[in-house]
């Protein structure tokens, strides 16, 4: 049942009702997730595929606009994927690129930060839809305490699941054990006998179907609800910190990644958001854009060789992607604008690799994908690649495009682009 | 704009008015609202009347529903269109039925409703409607919170306490008619000003350079002497002055006081003008900024008068040797919190002022579809339509920001781009012999435009309510009519505000008043039958939020006596309150840091809940033990119990006067942790005092075990709840006035309860 079905529920029939009717093993404690985890890792700030996988390069000395700095003939492959000669591009092309699937030619439809976000991320334009993530969580994690993590990037839930940040490793501990009073010691003591803790929790939840029975205003009802809900994942979270490593990484989206892979261990985390910024390049953009992009790989490559090294390396999908791309050439400050043409990257369980579907003409405007071939195409027949389409695969790939709470969001793409095979 | 208003519920009779008979008055604003707009206008016309369709170069281009003020605006174009006839007949109904040339072919036939509506509208601008906008008609059935909820909730949003008891007296006797007088003494109040500013950084985002030397470092040191305290020499009086411990202490001090001047700058603007009862706009006008003592020094202000220059939190005017102060606007801080680039050319900053200043999201225009391929004119931005619907309204104010350069230092002789519009507002361009003033020309404008009074209304409602403005439902949108409805009771509501806010001579403190007296501050609970529609239409009331982290702070400290803090204290000035620090739950609990994360979390997960428990654990634990020990009289939580208070004796039966203090303060601390005004024999108060019960019924029963008995209980508290100091001293307690022992289990029992309370719904909501 999803969380929005659950707090309905609650409001509607009194707790005492869900308690003791069908979804009462939901009520009192959750499962702990098995399924696929989710890292989405966002490039804040809309990267520019011209200088990674959808490489375009100058003709020379003669060429007055050149696309990149770079020339064209300069670059290079990993298997059937072309890869910009830039920074560390070799090194994580040709590591990975047997489980790399590049989606070039994709049309966001926006050079709004804001509306590029979120449509990447949720696969439209349109406001009030959840993210990709929130979806996922809201399907499998309703109750779990951390089922949705969000470094950034777009995270709106429309209350399909309550979205939580990523907590300082010092206090967590502190956070997992509300009730002692020195988690962590030898003898951490408790503020209340085990007996009086129950107390308090039976005389809070019957005090909350009371109110909650006397409550006829709607969102007071959910919020109420929504309380409820999300204390039925209290006890999960202590299972968080055996996972926990000993020593986290230094770079942003390593120590992100660690405490969402020991979520996911513990059972208690379906998904998660991973942020990186500084990818916004209006001003000398070779030079501030290529080391955020190295940046960008030495996480990703660390979050691949972490989830092995985890044992959760078949449960893993990574989808990275950012707010749009960037303009064809330079402008006068040597930096690239805002272009609503991009590319996503993906990796992981159920992600074909060593494949790039779609493409660009030499100014990194969009070719329409045949859908027979998958290959692309010049004039008006195919298919132009919307964040929708791509949705639309990722929800199957994930099996929640049949859940009502997802089919209440549904992507006004109607063709099914077979991204995944 | 401005037009519509808030009328008393019922309220309808007025000259012109339509009589009793044909039903209650509709104004004019409400009949174009629901009759013209929502079914017409908003589906059948704008699709091409707008800034990049069809019809934009038409004399009717309508405004998007992301526009503050949108509908009032859109009734003045719409009427301005209708006043041109042709033998007699608006234009209004001539086109869009193709009784003469229409670019978008008939859209509507004559014997339509929509026709007759157009028809009936066209005759209301001729013989204009008297009567206003009744706006509190669709909250029929709304509970409100009653006049005395009413002042504790403002009284710990706006003066972080609960009111006093001449407050509460007043508010018995008078009702709501005693809020205004004692609102506005709240909002005299210092804590009424950090809240102030609070709501503001929420935008501003410029307390980001609170840390270390993050604000001094971007004051130039060409033109002034941010680090003057590095050179300051070294005279002993001075550590004493200014309450140092050492020199490096002072150093220290000194830093931390200047970078804080400079960082708080634009919002102690904010709160600079509202304190003085100035007009509002003058945070767009004023031809001044503000400075404490060490600021001062920085900016090299020396004729900054202070009455205490070793103080840190006082404020005053203070001007910049030629310098066009506009407020805001020419604001260091927030010029380098949105900064600019070459190619950017001062765009974000000019989508900041349509954000903070005139209540609109200038992107969410252009979130219609772009498709870059077909952007293939010379300089798109100013002859592309997908471009210039944006642009045509961007690039003037961005235009006036010209002389500001990307770390908000000004060039007066700067020029301004020759590819991109002039600099200006709306169809105005600065002259040319103000170019070196454009801020100040332009913060004239924008504050005496009138999306600026709504834009302050929103900010508001959202500080004080948590929600922000609803969006009007697109067209085609399930439940539309129902949504629109909603939206309109909305909409009409915080215009009424806005005018109020003009007519006050924007005087913010009206603002907020009205927000706190409106349903969206106050629904408590409905009394009609919830409809499948009215269930949709009640969404809006959201008027129940779940505390920030800064809140839940300050009302810990209101209702306990006692900050979230280990173990109490302040150390040389610097506390250490959990809720307020970001290395510790501030982020966590759903607040913001200003630097990378900007968005609050307003509903709970699994985090913030056990960050709330752990709060109530440690609270009880902290304020129990410590009231109890206090002589009655200067008990906040405990003025009817001892800690000798049994409810039982040693032989089992009741103890009655006992059990009566004990309910009788669990009825004192409903009201006073919860707000809940309840009788003794409320099945509230059975519950709780069942829970004080059962705990105390363990504890004797374990106290009373065999030592290695399992279940044995101590007599004493635990070490963290023993009470052997004064909290704030940490002076050592007289003997025998320290609290360790509890060999009655009252104590623990009391903490049961105090968590119980502190952990509840109606505690960490507002």
């Amino acid at each position: 049942m999803e969380r929005r079905d659950f707090l309905r529920l609650a409001s509607m029939a009194g707790l005492g009702v869900v308690v003791a009717g069908p979804f009462a093993g939901q009520a009192s404690a959750a499962t702990p997730y098995t399924g696929k985890l989710f890292l989405f890792v966002h490039a804040d700030g809309g990267w520019d595929p011209t200088s990674f996988c959808d490489p375009k390069g100058s003709l020379g000395a003669s060429d007055m606009n050149p696309m990149n700095e770079y020339e064209a003939a300069a670059i290079e492959s990993a298997g059937d994927i072309r890869y910009a000669p830039m920074g560390t591009n070799a090194a994580f092309f040709q590591k990975w690129y047997n489980r790399l699937l590049v989606i070039n030619g994709i049309d966001t439809g926006t050079n709004s930060h804001d509306a590029g976000i979120r449509t990447t991320w949720c696969g439209t334009l349109t406001e009030g839809r959840p993210s990709f993530g929130a979806l996922l969580a809201g399907v499998y994690g309703p109750t779990l305490p951390m089922a949705y993590i969000s470094n950034g990037g777009y995270d709106y839930t429309a209350n399909v699941i309550s979205m939580t940040r990523v907590p300082d490793t010092g206090t967590l501990a502190r956070i997992a054990f509300p009730d002692e009073i020195n988690p962590g010691a030898e003898n951490p003591g408790r503020y209340h006998t085990e007996g009086t803790i129950k107390r308090i929790l039976a005389a809070r939840e019957a005090r909350h179907k009371a109110k909650l029975g006397q409550q006829r205003l709607p969102k007071l009802r959910e919020e109420m609800s929504t309380l409820y809900a999300s204390r039925l994942g209290q006890d999960e979270l202590k299972q968080l910190i055996q996972y926990l490593p000993e020593d986290f990484e230094q770079g942003p989206l390593q120590r992100q990644a660690q405490v969402a892979i020991a979520a996911y261990r513990a059972g208690i985390c379906v998904g998660a958001n991973l942020s990186i910024g500084g990818f916004d390049t209006h001003g000398d953009h070779d030079k501030t854009h290529i080391p955020r992009l190295d940046n960008l790989w030495t996480g990703v490559d660390f979050i691949m060789d972490y989830a092995a090294e985890q044992g959760i390396a078949e449960q893993l999908v990574v989808v990275m992607g950012s707010d749009f791309g960037r303009t064809p050439g330079y402008n006068t400050g040597q930096g690239k604008d805002h272009w609503n043409i991009t590319s996503m990257m993906m990796m992981g369980a159920g992600i074909p690799g060593n494949r790039i579907i779609g493409g660009t003409d030499p100014r990194h405007s969009p070719l329409n994908l045949d859908l027979a071939s998958m290959k692309p195409v010049e004039g008006g027949s195919g298919v132009r690649i919307k964040p929708g389409h791509i949705h639309k695969a990722l929800r199957k790939l994930a099996g929640i495009d049949t859940a009502e709470i997802v089919q209440r969001f549904p992507m006004a793409e109607e063709e099914d682009i077979p991204f995944f095979g | 704009m401005g037009l519509l208003g808030l009328a008393a519920a019922g309220a309808v009779a007025a000259v012109g008015c339509s009589s009793e008979a044909e039903g209650p008055c509709v104004s004019d604003e409400q009949f174009f609202a629901q009759n013209v707009w929502a079914p017409t206008l908003s589906t059948k016309c704008i699709g091409c009347h707008n800034p990049q369709g069809l019809a934009a170069k038409s004399k009717m281009v309508l405004k998007g529903s992301s526009e503050a003020g949108f509908l009032s605006a859109n009734m003045e174009i719409f009427k301005n269109v209708a006043s041109f006839e042709r033998d007699g007949t608006s234009l209004v109904l001539l086109k869009p039925t193709k009784s003469i040339a229409h670019g978008g072919g008939q859209v509507i036939t004559s014997d339509s409703a929509d026709y007759t509506a157009l028809s009936d509208m066209v005759e209301r601008f001729k013989n204009p409607r008297a009567c206003e906008t009744d706006a509190n008609a669709f909250f029929a059935g709304v509970q409100l919170a009653s006049p005395g909820e009413t002042l504790r909730m403002a009284a710990l949003e706006l003066a972080a306490r609960l009111p006093t008891p001449e407050e509460e007296a007043a508010v018995e006797q008078s009702g709501m008619d005693a809020l205004d007088p004692i609102l506005d003494r709240m909002m005299t109040e210092e804590a009424f000003y950090a809240r102030l500013k609070e709501i503001y950084n929420d935008l501003f985002l410029t307390d980001r350079y609170l840390g270390g030397e993050s604000a001094t470092d971007l004051i130039s040191s060409d033109h002034y002497d941010p680090y003057w305290y590095y050179g300051v020499e070294q005279d002993a009086s001075l550590i004493e002055y200014y309450g140092a411990q050492s020199w490096n202490d002072l150093t220290g001090k000194l830093s931390r006081w200047t970078n804080v001047g400079v960082a708080r700058e634009p919002l102690e603007l904010i709160a600079h003008v509202v304190r003085e009862d100035r007009p509002f706009t003058e945070i767009l006008t004023a031809n001044y900024f503000m400075v404490n003592p060490f600021s001062a020094k920085a900016y090299g202000a020396h004729s900054a008068e202070f009455k205490n220059d070793a103080d840190p939190t006082e404020f005053v005017e203070s001007t910049r040797d030629g310098f066009p102060h506009a407020g805001v606007l020419t604001s260091a801080m927030w010029l380098n919190r949105f900064p600019t680039t070459a190619t950017n050319r001062n765009r974000h900053r000019a989508r900041m002022v349509y954000q903070f200043f005139l209540g609109t999201d200038i992107l969410k225009t252009a979130e219609q579809p772009l498709d870059s391929s077909k952007i293939t004119d010379f300089n798109p931005t100013m002859n592309n339509v997908s471009c210039t619907v944006c642009h045509s309204r961007l690039d003037p104010i961005a235009g006036a920001f010209h002389s500001f350069d990307t770390m908000g230092q000004y060039d007066a002789a700067d020029t301004w781009h020759e590819d991109m519009r002039p600099p200006g507002f709306g169809d105005a361009a600065v002259p040319f012999e103000q170019f070196p003033r454009s801020l100040q020309w332009l913060g004239e404008r924008v504050s005496s435009d009138p999306s600026f009074a709504l834009a302050s209304v929103y900010t508001m409602l959202t500080g004080l309510t948590g929600q922000k403005p609803m969006l009007a439902p697109a067209s085609g949108e399930e439940s539309f009519q129902v949504k629109f409805d909603a939206y309109l009771a909305q909409y009409h509501l915080l215009n009424g505000i806005a005018r109020d806010f003009t007519e006050s001579n924007y005087n913010l403190k009206t603002v907020i008043k009205a927000l706190i007296r409106s349903p969206y501050f106050r629904a408590r609970n409905y009394g009609g039958s919830v409809t499948p529609d009215r269930e949709i239409a009640l969404q809006q009331l959201d008027s129940t939020r779940f505390l920030t982290p800064e809140q839940l702070h300050r009302k810990v400290w209101a209702v306990t006596g006692y900050p979230w803090r280990p173990r109490a204290f302040e150390d040389n000035g610097v506390a250490f309150d959990y809720l307020l620090r970001s290395d510790v739950y501030r982020l966590l609990y759903g607040g913001i840091n200003a630097v990378d994360v900007i968005q609050r979390i307003d509903e709970p997960n699994g985090i913030m809940v056990n960050i709330s428990d752990r709060m109530a654990n440690e609270m009880a634990c902290t304020s129990v033990p410590r009231d109890l020990r206090l002589p009655k009289g200067e008990r906040l939580l405990f003025p009817d119990v001892e800690i000798t208070f049994e409810p039982k004796d040693a032989n089992g039966f009741d103890v009655a006067p006992a059990i009566s203090a004990i309910k009788r303060n669990i009825q004192f601390l409903h009201k006073r942790v919860l707000g809940e005004s309840l009788s003794l024999d409320d099945p509230e108060i059975q519950r709780t005092y069942q829970l004080f019960l059962e705990t105390w019924q363990e504890g004797k029963s374990g106290m009373a075990k065999a030592d290695g008995e399992e279940g044995k209980l101590p007599s004493a508290l635990s070490g963290a709840c023993q009470v052997w100091d004064d909290y704030w001293t940490r002076d050592a307690l007289p003997e025998g006035e320290e609290l360790s022992e509890d060999p009655t289990y009252t104590v623990r029992a009391w903490m049961s309860v105090m968590t119980y309370l502190l952990s509840d719904f109606k505690f960490l909501y507002q």
